[in-house]
């Protein structure tokens, strides 16, 4: 064989090195050849003494007819001595069309680099190697792979000049795979042979390079077939890891988008190299599987990853290896937290396929996160007949996640309750760790904090974004309490954690803003003399300062006062649970060491004063504050159950007839923790069952788009979706048809909409008519469903154009009278809904209806108050809300700033572990 | 000391918890259902049921709507085809005004019980029934109560009685129907639960199920949906029909046997104690105060059959101390006068006793609901408008003091109207004699007065309760 060693000089400075190794080849190649790197290749090439080319295409052309191989050569590769000789007499005896080398740190000959590449399927690479793994021949056997690298690569000519060489464009790792790939295509074989050794360092190219590099040897290779489901796949499962990412500590986001938008750009480049690749194959995709790993490579790493992370992060455990697994297995904190993580999913496992059932406030996401995202934004708020009231935040947090998670409102209810969960349960164990309270009743404790009575109490009264918010505010409490750190930096970005922590409370549920703060103060003022507990104040009080931004628009357009007022704040507990916590409160204040028994007294201030502030109605406190006094209760309780339970672990230090108090408490926080069985079993989050799917989910039946009407619901308040409004006592709502989604749950102020209806409701209670149908169907009211007890269901049951629905679970009417839709054409003609908005055929010169309060933002204009609704032009077949330009404004810095505190702390956490 | 503190601190917040009372309950609804709409005719828009109309083939029917102010009146009659479009037709009245909806111009089927609505008020509606041999009719009802009662009814050898329930509704309703007679419980259990589709009505033949009652007092309930009831009292030729009621303490009928008819005053007592109820007697001369005093019992109807106070027309004036239904029916049935004609303490012997005499046999039949208590302002939907009948609009003054009384007739364009006084505790005819532009009147009175027409022919004769006008 004659051999001609090309030295592809992409890293100019290395080239003369490589020139030098290439010299003491045992097997002299016929000729070295500086390939590119425009003048100073040439100058580096002159100076060595060897031949110089612009291209390896150009290197082809120009080839002697004797030459049989290329040894394409990256600049900085050290071959060693034999390796040409190793490469030729295996890749002679192998046939092979591809030979590469077995890659070695220069610096560290030991360690391998690289013995043949696996791929999976979307040209993702793996080594199969650990890292720093030391060569000690366990992988020198002459075998097929699925590439090599391209640091050293003995090529046949033919092959060469068929497959026109490695791509120039590619990234260094994906241009040899695709260079394998296009030779595997031909037919040729592609074998790795450690017997010859290169000293070669591990690259670091921009990772989006490599990425847009695999994409391209993909779209170049496999045939429409393969592809067809092989791109989308590559799609996701980037985007996956785009989502997961942040978590583990790295971005790749940017480097996803610009590796496809690179191939959008270079289609047809990459199109023109498909052909070429693929005109001269002779073999199917099938050949290209057999050297590919199953799966997806990205996948697996991204589990292993998380797991190795996740192991380091248990509390109680030190760093274990993964090695020994029945180690693991036999660690308590293991087995408790597999347990822990097994009860999560059991615990939420009815919400996976559906989401948050359907009932009292817990109602479904909207269809589009982007709506949601739009209303939250300056839009317009759907609940009754809309209004510009401002929706909660949490609206616009759930939209956003919803959108990354393909706009699956189910998927997205069910991620956030398992996440909250999961983070809840582990928070509290870290947080508890922070005063010493092992693994064990950490995580027991965590179960309380979600899963105990005063969380079940949250969910009974379909609290959800605030059990959601209970899974932050452990983290809340934990971040300011960690050891503050060395660094400005580190110190901002702990600050920046607090702040994006507090920020995400704030947006699930805005009055736990202030909790960190508050029960900081409480652990502060129990341990004066504690630096850090002071420290831990400032930390949390200025978190809440930066996250305040975070909650607008919503924090400058609500009304606090009717947000802490509205309904009544009265929890009523049972006997038997509240018992049992006091027992193990007064048994930990009693026999707990010193530490954990002021933890005790936190922990029961923090409860007591939940409680109290959770029957505050006389007060005339409302909701939104029972609901923030239960989830302190659900603290103080986790964080007494903590104690109660640690205390007991503690045979040395409690000891007499202390142990024996302390073993009621225990007995107390063993019977409180027991109780999370009760949400295992429906598997709700302890949520209610849901009774608006079968009372509301015949209308999907009926004729025509149900979306295009509402639904009046009557019955006792605690019966209707979400708050109500009364007529003459009896509680109602109007609800969007088929089934109302979570931002109507609250109502805003009635407008003249609504106060028109009510009018309404009043004529038909007076007996002025008996055509209800007639006077509801311009409200686009299409059915009346009766939930509960009412004397409503009277008026309906006596009216001449009300047909009762046979077979539906609830009493239900249907309305005769024409017209029972939103959004309707003067012909009478229905438009869809679309988001917030609506939308129908475009009818030049016509006026639609829009049935929602009137507002002059209503577009396109010319806009006219119809009666209590609106009228538009319907030239363009769409009906929108103009938002509030200066609300999605401050949407927008809201998200910023979120997005700023998050990567401030990220690049604090970053300096603090490098240093 | 931090525990003890802590504790001491926690004890309060709790023991605070603890005493917070419950917030206020909240005050329940104002309501229990559709306000309904009084007996009488308001200022408001409103519905008026009319179950017993037919048209076809032998008879006519008509709708008499009269109204105080301009109104928009909706005639819809159900089909009795399930699921078929129901007939309609509309009539415009320039207020205050009367106009007459011939039921064949909108549908001609036999049975088509029906319901108007007005889109203003006060207005109110009467159906006639009119044929060869037939001339029935009475006011129709607004309220719609759970709970009828129609007294007055027999099964008695040659007469048929006939119960119709009229469900305009579109929801099914299930009514039960129970009766009394003069032996207690009539036994009606096969009546106990009525299914009646909605849209549509149910008519059932007392006759068959209990002949040979001599009184037979009805009471309607409805469990689910609602209906309005109506009765029909036949003797194979003309025939009476009355709607249901409910109960009242006091009772005014302003006349009681007008066309020579020999009246009966039917009183049943839906409560659980005896009642006593005292009869007055008004007549154009004046009153004969507690003519008949009588007990009525809770299971049994009591019938005064009445005797002509001289010929001379006459009406009643009741008090009861306890609710009690009440229905006049009339009827032109030979009667042997003399020392041998049955009498009971309830009878009112208006007459000389003199030589056995029979009466012509006729088989003229009325019957109406009195006025449970007088009003200043009254609607009269009706009189004037009969080309075949005589008809006359009766005054009853129970007060003390006399009344002067306007009567406007209503239809189309501006007529006179007629200025009378009604003596303190008498009844004055006051002729309402055909003209093809009245179709109503509008009574207003200085002191409060009850008001009823009647329709005499020799084919049939009908009484029709006014409506009084809530003020």
């Amino acid at each position: 064989m004659s051999v001609v060693a090309a030295i592809l000089a992409d890293d100019s400075a290395a080239v003369p090195e490589t020139i030098e190794w290439l010299r003491r080849q045992v097997y002299d190649p016929a000729r070295i050849v500086v390939v590119g790197a425009g003048g100073e290749g040439r100058r580096l090439a002159d100076r060595g003494k060897v031949d110089w080319v612009v291209s390896v295409p150009a290197l082809l052309n120009g080839l002697e007819p004797a030459i049989t191989h290329l040894w394409l050569l990256r600049a900085g590769a050290l071959p060693r001595p034999d390796a040409l000789e190793a490469l030729v007499v295996e890749s002679g005896r192998a046939d092979a069309g591809v030979a590469g080398s077995k890659l070695l740190r220069p610096e560290d000959p030991e360690r391998l680099v690289s013995v043949g590449v696996a791929t999976d399927v979307f040209g993702v690479p793996y080594s199969g190697l650990d890292p720093d793994e030391i060569d000690s021949g366990q992988y020198d056997v002459v075998r097929d792979v699925a590439a090599t690298a391209g640091a050293s690569m003995l090529i046949r000519r033919d092959l060469a000049r068929g497959v026109g060489g490695p791509d120039p464009d590619l990234a260094p790792q994906a241009a040899a795979i695709d260079l394998c790939q296009r030779a595997r295509l031909r037919g040729a074989r592609v074998i790795v042979v450690p017997s010859s050794e290169v000293l070669f360092p591990e690259e670091a190219t921009p990772p989006w390079k490599e990425e847009a590099g695999r994409i391209r040897a993909m779209l170049e290779v496999y045939s429409l077939l393969t592809l067809l489901w092989a791109v989308p796949l590559a799609l996701l499962i980037g985007l996956l890891e785009a989502v997961v990412a942040p978590f583990l500590g790295r971005w790749t986001l940017f480097s996803w988008l610009r590796a496809w938008a690179w191939n959008l750009l270079y289609l047809v480049a990459t199109v023109r190299r498909r052909f070429a690749a693929r005109s001269g194959r002779a073999v199917g995709d099938a050949e290209l599987f057999r050297y590919q790993l199953r799966g997806s490579a990205k996948l697996k790493a991204l589990v292993e990853e998380i797991g190795d992370k996740l192991r380091a992060r248990l509390p109680g455990d030190d760093r274990l290896s993964v090695m020994t697994l029945s180690r693991d297995l036999r660690q308590p904190a293991f087995v408790v937290g597999a347990i822990t993580v097994g009860f999560v999913v059991v615990s939420t496992r009815a919400m996976w396929g559906d989401g948050w059932p359907a009932v009292g406030f817990s109602l479904p996401l909207p269809e589009s996160g982007r709506a949601a995202v739009g209303a939250y934004a300056g839009g317009w708020n759907p609940a009754g007949f809309g209004s510009t009231a401002p929706l909660p935040p949490f609206i616009g947090f759930a939209g956003l996640v919803q959108l990354a998670l393909f706009d699956s409102p189910a998927v997205t209810s069910a991620v956030l309750t398992l996440a909250a969960f999961l983070a809840g349960v582990w928070g509290v164990s870290r947080l508890v760790r922070t005063w010493g309270v092992e693994a064990v009743p950490g995580m027991l404790a965590g179960a309380v904090l979600m899963a105990g009575p005063a969380a079940r109490a949250i969910a009974a009264d379909t609290g959800v974004p605030t059990l959601l918010a209970l899974g932050v505010l452990p983290w809340a409490l934990r971040v300011p309490l960690t050891r503050w750190p060395g660094g400005w930096i580190a110190r901002l970005g702990r600050i920046a954690a607090a702040g994006w922590v507090s920020a995400l409370l704030a947006v699930l549920d805005p009055s736990l803003l202030v909790v960190p703060a508050g029960l900081l103060l409480v652990w502060a003022l129990l341990n004066p003399k504690e630096r850090g507990a002071w420290r831990a104040v400032g930390v949390a009080v200025l978190g809440a300062g930066l996250a305040v931004p975070v909650l607008l628009p919503w924090l400058g357009a609500a009304d606090l006062e009717r947000f802490l007022t509205s309904g009544d704040a009265y929890w009523q507990p049972g006997v038997v649970l509240p018992g049992a916590i006091a027992v193990a409160l007064v048994a930990s204040l009693i026999s707990a060491p010193e530490r954990l028994g002021v933890l005790a007294v936190w922990g029961g201030l923090t409860g007591a004063g939940g409680a109290f502030l959770a029957r505050s109605a006389d007060l005339g406190l409302g909701r939104e504050v029972e609901l923030l006094g239960l989830a302190l209760l659900s603290v103080g309780s986790a964080v007494v159950v903590a104690v109660t339970l640690e205390a007991a672990r503690r045979v040395d230090l409690v000891t007499g007839w202390r142990r024996l108090v302390g073993g009621v408490g225990a007995l107390g926080a063993l019977a409180v923790v027991l109780t999370v069985t009760l949400v295992v079993f429906p598997g709700r989050a302890g949520l209610p069952q849901q009774s608006f799917g079968s009372a509301m989910g015949f209308t999907v039946a009926g004729e025509g788009n149900a979306a295009r009407s509402r639904i009046l619901v009557v019955g006792s308040a605690e019966s209707l979706p979400g708050e109500s409004r009364q007529v003459r006592g009896a509680d109602y709502r109007v609800v969007s048809a088929p089934m109302p989604t979570l931002w109507e749950a609250w109502m805003p102020e009635a407008l003249l909409g609504d106060q028109t209806f009510q009018e309404v409701l009043e004529s038909l209670i007076d007996g002025e008519t008996r055509r209800a149908g007639a006077a509801l169907a311009p409200f686009g009211i299409r059915w009346i469903v009766v939930m509960g007890e009412t004397p409503l269901e009277a008026i309906f049951e006596a009216q001449f154009d009300l047909t009762p629905l046979e077979g539906a679970s609830r009493t239900s009417y249907l309305v005769e009278a024409e017209g029972a839709v939103r959004a309707r054409i003067e012909d009478g003609q229905a438009w869809d809904r679309d988001g917030t908005g609506y939308r129908g055929d475009a009818e030049t010169g016509r006026r639609v209806f829009v049935g929602e309060n009137a507002n002059g933002r209503w577009e396109p204009g010319p806009w006219a108050q119809s009666g209590w609704g609106n009228e538009v032009a319907a030239d363009q077949g769409v009906a929108s809300f103009r938002p509030y330009p200066g609300r999605r404004a401050q949407a927008a810095t809201a998200l910023g700033v979120f997005a700023l505190l998050m990567l401030l702390s990220g690049w604090g956490r970053r300096r603090r572990r490098h240093s | 000391m931090r525990r003890l503190l802590g504790a001491i601190v926690i004890g309060a917040l709790v023991a605070f918890a603890v005493v917070l009372p419950a917030p206020a309950p909240e005050a329940p609804p104002t309501f229990t259902g559709v306000v309904e709409q009084d007996v009488n005719a308001s200022a408001r828009s409103s519905v008026w049921y009319c179950p017993w109309v037919a048209s076809g083939a032998l008879q006519d029917s008509a709708f008499l709507v009269t109204s105080v102010v301009p109104v928009d009146a909706t005639v819809t009659m159900p089909s009795p085809i399930p699921n078929e479009e129901p007939d309609q037709g509309s009539v415009s009245l320039t207020g205050p005004g009367a106009a007459v909806v011939d039921v064949g111009s909108i549908v001609r089927r036999g049975d088509t019980p029906g319901f108007v609505e007005f889109d203003d008020g006060p207005a109110t509606v009467a159906a006639l029934v009119d044929a060869d041999n037939l001339l029935t009719g009475d006011r129709c009802v607004a309220s719609v109560p759970k709970v009828w009662y129609l007294p007055g009814g027999t099964t008695r050898d040659g007469r048929s009685l006939t119960i119709r329930l009229f469900n305009p509704f579109p929801e099914d309703a299930k009514a039960s129907v129970s009766g009394t007679s003069e032996f207690g419980d009539a036994g009606l259990g096969e009546l106990a639960a009525l299914d009646v589709p909605g849209r549509s009505w149910r008519d059932v033949n007392l006759t068959q199920i209990v002949p040979l009652f001599d009184d037979l007092s009805l009471t309607v309930t409805t469990s689910e949906g609602l209906v309005i009831p109506s009765v029909a009292l036949s003797g194979g030729a003309d025939e009476a029909s009355w709607p249901g009621m409910g109960p009242a303490t006091t009772w005014e009928f302003p006349v009681v046997n007008a066309g020579g008819l020999v009246p009966s005053l039917v009183l049943s007592n839906p409560g659980p104690d005896t009642v006593t109820v005292e009869v007055d007697v008004n007549t154009a001369e004046g009153v004969t105060s507690a003519a008949v005093v009588v007990e009525v019992t809770p299971d049994v109807p009591r019938r005064l059959t009445l005797e002509d106070y001289g010929s001379a027309p006459f009406g009643l004036t009741l008090r009861a101390s306890g609710v009690v239904a009440a229905a006049v029916v009339a009827e032109d049935a030979p009667q042997l006068v003399g020392a041998d004609a049955g009498a009971d303490s309830g009878d009112i012997d208006g007459g000389e006793a003199g030589a056995d005499e029979a009466e012509p046999p006729g088989d003229r039949i009325a019957g109406t609901v009195g006025a449970s208590e007088p009003a200043r302002s009254w609607l009269v939907p009706g009189p004037g408008s009969l080309a075949d009948a005589d008809t006359s609009i009766w005054l009853l003054n129970s007060g003390a003091e006399a009344a002067t009384v306007t009567l406007q007739p209503l239809g189309n364009g501006a007529l006179p109207a007629l200025k009378v006084l009604v003596d303190g505790g008498a009844i004055l005819e006051v002729a309402a004699p055909y003209d093809g532009t009245v179709a109503g009147y509008r009574v207003v009175s200085s002191t409060p007065i009850s008001v009823q027409w009647t329709a005499v022919a020799d084919r049939g004769v009908a009484y029709f309760a006014g409506v009084a006008v809530d003020e």
